[in-house]
């Protein structure tokens, strides 16, 4: 039926809900228009109700709608509304069969809405009861799907929330009764897999946990119906492991809670995400709660069974013994599975099981296995030997042969080990002796399982193996008489599970206490004292106790460890093992036996023993699951007795005959037990994808790969009509270029990085330290536009640097300089950029020539600024020098490929070691610059320089001479005055800047660390200069003027020394 | 980005002109989808094939189906239709479909939204034999009790107009039919808002929820149709009834022997073993059939006296057209009080 479209007036009109909010805010001023609406619903409810199939289409306000609106207001009005949940009741169980789907869902969750607001009480049945009297004869009846779906999860909310807060055993106990009703009652229908759902879904959410639930099951079981059958049977053999695994289901998606309060100072802060990190926070400390809560004690639905034997026996006649039955095998062996747990569980005794399971026990039958798996379960110490040897020897005459495949006699081999754990009696000494020979066998599996009966042997039962079998321990214990095999029935005296060590651990500390005390540590000690401090330790003290009582537990690597399982859980034969180790190793069996009695006897254990022995039990626990620990077989009986034996342990080994597996199911083998790894790819591939991932961008190289091959087809063009000669040098220069370790290869930042990452930091500080030599020679490593020493600058800077700076003072006059050259050349850079591009004539240098062409009103910066700086110390050179050095530059000049990019390319190549220039004193110096001033044309830079040089009380360093032109022909006063802008006087510079300031002043904060001599190397100081120098002090005698000098670098260090001792002194 | 020649041409190709070829079909488009479909033989299902003109008598049916419809005028049209089809008839022949036929499709439009369906549903009914409108008030009353409650104003009017029809045509059913008696006056109450001693005040919100109609004076309108209803139920009548009894007792109908034989004779009013309830649901007080004066008095005088006397009174005190209105239904509370609760 299509909804009529409802045009804009008419839903105003008819706006129920609106009217339904009015009623909620003020029910007293609206209790006319409900009742209007109320005689509305009567009226529709009559129409209905005279034909409830013919569901007619009633204008615009349909019967739902009034259904609802009603209900949503009910707790206003309910004396006017006394009938009305009878009334829904009413129509939805006589006519849930007719009655459209939307208005029977509308019925049910009206009903469940009224329930939640109590008002479905009536005088025999309260709230929830009555819907649920309503809703589940309605779920078994009703052929629509969608209708059971939705009454199925109605009820089993309605179910869970009346048992919230405490258990409603009133409405539980009507419920289950109800349950167990349906499934007695008719037992050839499948209306029982109502049941049995909701007791499933029931018993996994721990709402019933008790026998009455198990008992529905048990009737499910029983019954005649194939599913309800299966369903009841499945319920025994999962359902608690359902429900463990619910259990951990909750506890599994535990929140964050420190990452969620570190998120929400990072991100942005809004109240959505408080509201998150509230919710969140509240969920973890409700959790939290829960986990301090004692367990719930929960049986195991085999556990709350009334009567297992009757149960077990009813099973077994019923659905597997007779032939009238009409099981199919799966389900067969479903059941099976469930009567041989009970047996093994409970040591019940059905005779009949094991002579039914003869007819089975053929390679030939289909998923044999679990039939193998079904007796070894179904065996317990109390099957007596004859029932089960003609089995057993069945089991080896079909599987165990050298006929067969490997996997048989691996499943065959298995399946009477497992039997023999159970009931060591069942095997005869000629059938052992001839299945342990397979240990020789060349299948592995068969060897591994022929071995694991051996083993098991030696434990239980060494006297019937061949003597060679036996191996050591084992004829050792038979020698002593240990090692007897147990008699039928026989049963092993109980204990308290860790007494034995607790024992123990309290024989150690009595030792410790004598040795603490001086006494001899094995001697008797006061008994009574003992008592004493045993009655004060009565209580657990908390700060006694609080460091072992919390999760951790101390695990000794090389203790041993043994486990005795206490008498009920009935794991005799793996157990006796343990102990009859123990017992050996103490060499006195019967001792150590008396001993274990008597603590339990003699003495009470206060609640302090009893936390203790806990805490040595999980700790002895931990010890055996650690790999190398010697108790294997304790490992082994860890399984618990509940655990049910599948068909996967019979078949265990089978899949080691290696020859049968496919090379997949190999892989899949070796990759079994492995952790999930990505598939094998190469360190790049992985690395670009994880760039990927992280959203980087790409590389120029792989930018370079991807370009379209159209952009790049000119270049290559152009490249195969290259000359012999431009191919030539393009390689020549490549070939440069990966010498000096490619283009990016000792970049500023490479070069800082390497010298503030590295250790070498001191040493790299030593090479520039040595002198011009040593940054020449890392010259040709460095592009040629960076300046040397603004890359050392950052290093320089760092505090670790200037410590080691500190107690060398003549190297400050190299740090400090080249503090200053950075500023100097970035304004160089962007001032006169465009200048620079050219390279100056080679004949620019000799500067002498044309003196005048400079001195431009003092501005610093003329139109061939680079060389104004040089002007005033050039050099008077003769001319055949003059020639000679330009030749020698032309020559040069030609000889490098490229060209050169600066002057400092051609300074290197033709650098002639710079002479020393002596140190000066301030006043001195001063008193130089002066007189450089005499001779210097004025010059606005030249200005600025003494000036500064004056204040900062510097003198030039070798970096200028990296810089600067040869000093022959090129060097000037201003230049001597230390500044780098001036040393570079090949290149522009503006005047002054504000970093230049900046520059100047830490290099006079530096400088004042220096001592006041200084020691000066000049490399490319001018002659000039230096004879001034040399004027002013005569005291210099060996000051060569005229010469070149001799490079300092080159000067044997004593005279260094003396030059700076000198110094000092003056 | 499309980088390579190769994606610039797919690209391109997007915006190139299909080439047309004479003689040759036009390309299909990339998006096309073969809808033809083989079979060995087609069969059409509702095939309608006339060679002549539809019957009056399948239009008549045609255009009851139609009352169903979606469309507003569509389901006013065919009403418009079926009350001139009813009307034009020849006069004493029957109905081209029986009301009981009619009836279903007809009761839903009683709470149709459109006022136009509504006015002209009030048209068609109008127009069907009184006789037969007798048998099937029971039917009806839950629409116009329905109708009467309603959340729109505008309905609710036309309700109250559809129930004064009724009352005119078959005023006696009306009154005694199941919940005939008590649920109507319960709506009337409602619709009046008389319900308790506040909501009767002239001071209080007599604006009910709900959207006022746009026909004026409602109340009015409502009042009339209360005042006819009563008087139908508990009015004195010209003792019609007790007439015909002391007929039936002395009449010579039936020969001699044969005395108030009559009344041993099944009842000539329509249902006349509806009280008995074989086959509906089991009623209580409120849908109970109140068939005779008496019963009809004594129920009133319990439940509706007060109420009604009350609100009376406040209308008259109101004035106007409502004090007006009002007077009408005093005068038949009067009359019924005065004649008290029957012989």
């Amino acid at each position: 039926m299509v909804k009529r479209k409802l045009g804009a007036l008419e839903k105003v009109e008819a706006d129920l809900p609106n009217l339904q909010h009015k009623i909620r805010r003020d029910p007293k001023s609206y209790i006319e228009d409900f009742r209007a609406q109320l005689y509305q619903y009567e009226s529709h409810r009559e129409i209905f109700m005279a034909a409830p199939s013919a569901a007619t289409d009633t204008g615009i306000i349909s019967l739902r709608e009034l259904i609802d609106f009603i209900s949503h207001v009910a707790d206003a009005y309910p004396e006017i509304l006394k009938d009305f949940p009878q009334q829904l009741i009413d129509m939805l169980m006589q006519h849930h069969l007719v009655l459209e789907p939307e208005l029977r869902e509308k019925l049910v969750g009206s009903l469940v809405m009224l329930k939640k607001k109590d008002l479905l009480d009536s005088a025999t049945h309260y709230s929830g009861c009555r819907l649920l009297q309503t809703l589940f004869p309605i779920l078994i009846t009703t052929p629509s799907k969608t209708l059971r779906a939705l009454l199925f999860q109605k009820i089993l909310s309605e179910l869970r929330t009346a048992n919230t807060k405490t258990k409603n055993h009133k409405l539980n106990r009507t419920m289950q009764t109800v349950l167990f009703n349906l499934v007695s009652s008719d037992r050839t229908s499948s209306k029982a897999l109502w049941a049995i759902k909701l007791v499933r879904e029931l018993w996994k959410r721990q709402i019933w946990t008790d026998a009455k639930t198990v008992e529905i099951m048990k009737e499910a079981s029983l019954s005649e119906n194939e599913k309800v059958i299966i369903g009841g049977v499945r319920f025994f053999l999962g359902g608690d492991k359902e429900r463990e695994e619910a259990e951990d289901e909750s506890s599994d998606d535990d929140v964050d809670v420190g990452r969620i309060r570190h998120q929400l100072g990072i991100n942005k802060k809004t109240k959505k995400k408080a509201r998150v990190a509230e919710k969140a926070i509240s969920i973890h400390k409700k959790k939290e709660k829960k986990k301090n809560q004692p367990h719930p004690l929960n049986f195991s639905a085999l556990h709350l069974l009334h009567d297992p034997q009757g149960f077990a026996d009813a099973l077994f006649t019923r659905h597997l013994q007779t032939s009238k039955a009409k099981l199919n095998l799966e389900n067969k062996l479903i059941v099976l599975q469930l009567v041989s747990r009970l047996v093994g569980l409970h040591r019940l005794h059905i005779m009949s099981l094991y002579s039914y399971f003869q007819k089975f026990l053929t390679p030939r039958q289909p998923s044999v296995t679990s039939f193998l798996a079904s007796l070894a379960q179904a065996t317990h110490d109390l099957v007596p030997p004859d029932v089960l040897e003609p089995l057993v020897q069945k089991i080896a005459n079909e599987f165990v042969s050298e006929a067969s495949a490997g996997e048989v006699a691996t499943a065959g081999l298995n399946a009477i080990r497992e039997i023999c754990v159970r009931q060591p009696l069942a095997m005869n000494e000629t059938l052992l002796q001839d299945l342990v020979m397979y240990k020789k066998s060349k299948d592995k599996g068969v060897m591994m399982a022929s071995k694991g009966l051996l083993s098991l042997y030696r434990d239980v039962g060494a006297s019937m193996l061949k003597k060679r079998d036996r191996g050591k321990e084992a004829s050792m214990g038979l020698r002593s008489g240990d090692k007897l095999a147990k008699r039928f029935g026989e049963q092993e005296s109980g204990g308290i599970e860790g007494l034995e060590l607790l024992e123990k651990w309290k024989e150690e500390e009595r030792r410790k206490k004598r040795r603490e005390m001086g006494l001899p540590s094995d001697g008797e000690d006061d008994e009574e004292e003992d008592e004493e401090n045993n009655w004060a330790a009565w209580n657990v003290e908390d700060d006694e106790d609080s460091d072992d009582s919390g999760d951790w537990v101390n695990v000794q690597s090389d203790v041993e460890i043994d486990l005795s399982d206490s008498e009920d859980e009935g794991k005799a034969p793996p157990n006796k093992k343990n102990k009859q180790d123990e017992e050996t190793k103490k060499d006195a069996a019967a001792d150590a036996l008396s001993e274990f009695s008597k603590l339990a006897t003699t003495k009470i254990l206060t609640p302090a023993d009893l936390a203790k022995l806990a805490e040595l039990r999980a700790e002895a626990a931990v010890g055996a699951a650690l790999p190398g620990s010697k108790s294997r077989h304790a490992q082994a009986a860890a399984r618990h007795n509940d655990d049910p034996l599948t068909a996967e342990e019979i078949e265990g080994l089978a899949r080691l005959s290696a020859a049968k597996q496919t090379r997949e199911e190999r892989i899949a083998h070796a990759r079994e037990g492995k952790t999930e790894r990505s598939e094998h790819k190469s360190k790049e591939a992985k690395r670009k994808e994880r760039k990927e991932e992280q959203g980087k961008s790409s590389t120029n190289k792989e930018k370079a790969r991807r370009k379209n091959f159209l952009m790049t087809i000119g270049k290559a063009r152009s490249k195969n009509k290259r000359s012999l000669v431009e191919t030539r040098a393009v390689l020549k220069a490549h070939h440069d270029r990966q010498k000096r370790g490619g283009k990016r290869a000792l970049t500023q930042r490479g070069i800082i990085d390497l010298v503030i990452s590295s250790r070498l930091r001191v040493n790299a500080f030593q090479i520039f330290k040595e002198g011009p030599i040593l940054s020449t020679s890392y010259r040709p490593l460095c592009p040629s536009n960076y300046p040397l020493p603004s890359l050392l600058l950052p290093c320089f800077l760092s505090p670790t640097f200037q410590s080691t700076l500190a107690p060398l003072p003549l190297s400050t006059s190299y740090v400090m300089p080249s503090l200053v050259a950075q500023p100097t050349m970035s304004t160089s850079n962007d001032a006169l950029s465009k200048r620079r591009r050219y390279q100056p004539a080679i004949s620019s240098f000799f500067q002498s020539q044309q003196p005048e062409s400079h001195i431009v009103d003092g501005t610093p910066v003329s139109h061939n600024h680079y060389a104004a700086a040089t002007f005033s110390a050039t050099p008077v050179v003769s001319e055949g020098v003059q020639s000679s050095l330009l030749s020698v530059g032309m020559r040069v000049r030609k000889s490098v490929a490229d060209g050169y990019k600066t002057q400092r390319s051609l300074k290197q190549e033709k650098s002639i070691p710079p002479p020393l220039v002596a140190k000066t004193p301030t006043a001195e110096r001063l008193a130089g610059m002066y007189s450089n001033d005499e001779l210097t044309p004025f010059s606005g830079i030249s200005k600025y320089d003494q000036s500064f040089g004056s204040r900062s009380g510097h003198i030039v360093n070798d970096e200028g001479d990296d810089y600067s032109l040869p000093p022959s022909s090129q060097e000037s006063v201003a230049s001597t005055n230390s500044f780098n802008y001036d040393m570079n006087n090949s290149q522009k510079r503006t005047f002054v800047s504000d970093e230049f300031a900046a520059w100047e002043d830490r290099s006079n904060i530096a400088s004042r660390d220096a001592p006041t001599g200084r020691h000066i190397l000049a490399p490319g100081m001018g002659q000039q200069r230096r004879r001034m120098l040399a004027l002013r002090r005569p005291s210099q005698p060996n000051m060569d003027i005229d010469d070149f000098e001799e490079a300092t670098f080159l000067r044997p260090l004593e005279e260094v020394d003396a030059d700076y001792a000198r110094m000092d002194w003056a | 980005m499309g980088s390579s020649s190769k994606r610039k041409k797919e690209k391109q190709k997007d915006f190139q002109k299909p080439k047309l070829k004479v003689g040759k079909a036009r390309a299909k488009p990339e998006n096309f989808t073969d809808t033809s479909f083989k079979s060995k033989s087609i069969v059409l299902n509702q095939q309608s094939l006339h060679l002549n003109a539809p019957s009056a008598n399948s239009v008549f049916t045609h255009n009851l189906s139609l009352l169903s419809s979606k469309s507003d005028s569509q389901r006013r049209d065919s009403l418009a239709y079926l009350t001139s089809s009813i009307a034009s008839r020849p006069v004493n022949s029957s109905l081209p479909q029986p009301v009981s036929v009619m009836l279903p499709s007809l009761l839903p439009l009683i709470l149709d939204g459109n006022t136009n369906v509504r006015t002209q549903l009030l048209k068609l009914l109008r127009t069907l034999p009184r006789h037969d409108i007798e048998d099937h008030v029971a039917q009806l009353l839950p629409y116009i009790r329905a109708g009467m409650t309603h959340l729109a104003a505008d309905i609710r009017v036309s309700a109250v107009e559809i129930l004064s029809w009724m009352v005119e045509a078959a005023g006696e059913q009306v009154v005694s039919c199941a919940g005939g008696w008590i649920k109507t006056l319960n709506c009337f109450l409602s619709v009046l808002g008389w319900h308790t001693e506040e909501s009767s005040k002239w001071s209080s919100n007599r604006a009910s929820f709900g959207k006022s109609g746009s026909q004026g004076r409602p109340m009015v309108k409502v009042l009339g149709a209360l005042a006819e209803f009563l008087d139908a139920g508990i009015g004195q009548h010209d003792a019609g009834d007790d007439e015909t009894l002391e007929d039936d007792g002395s009449s010579s109908k039936w020969p001699f022997p044969l005395s108030c034989t009559g009344q041993h004779m099944i009842s000539d009013s329509s249902a006349p073993y509806a009280y008995l309830n074989l086959f509906g649901q089991p009623r209580d007080a409120e849908g109970e059939m109140y068939e005779t004066r008496e019963d009809r008095f004594r129920v009133f005088s319990n439940r509706f006296m007060p109420a009604i006397e009350r609100g009376v009174k406040s209308a008259r005190e109101e004035g106007g057209e409502m004090g007006r209105a009002s007077s009408g239904v005093s005068k038949v509370l009067k009359e019924a009080i005065l004649y008290g609760p029957g012989a």
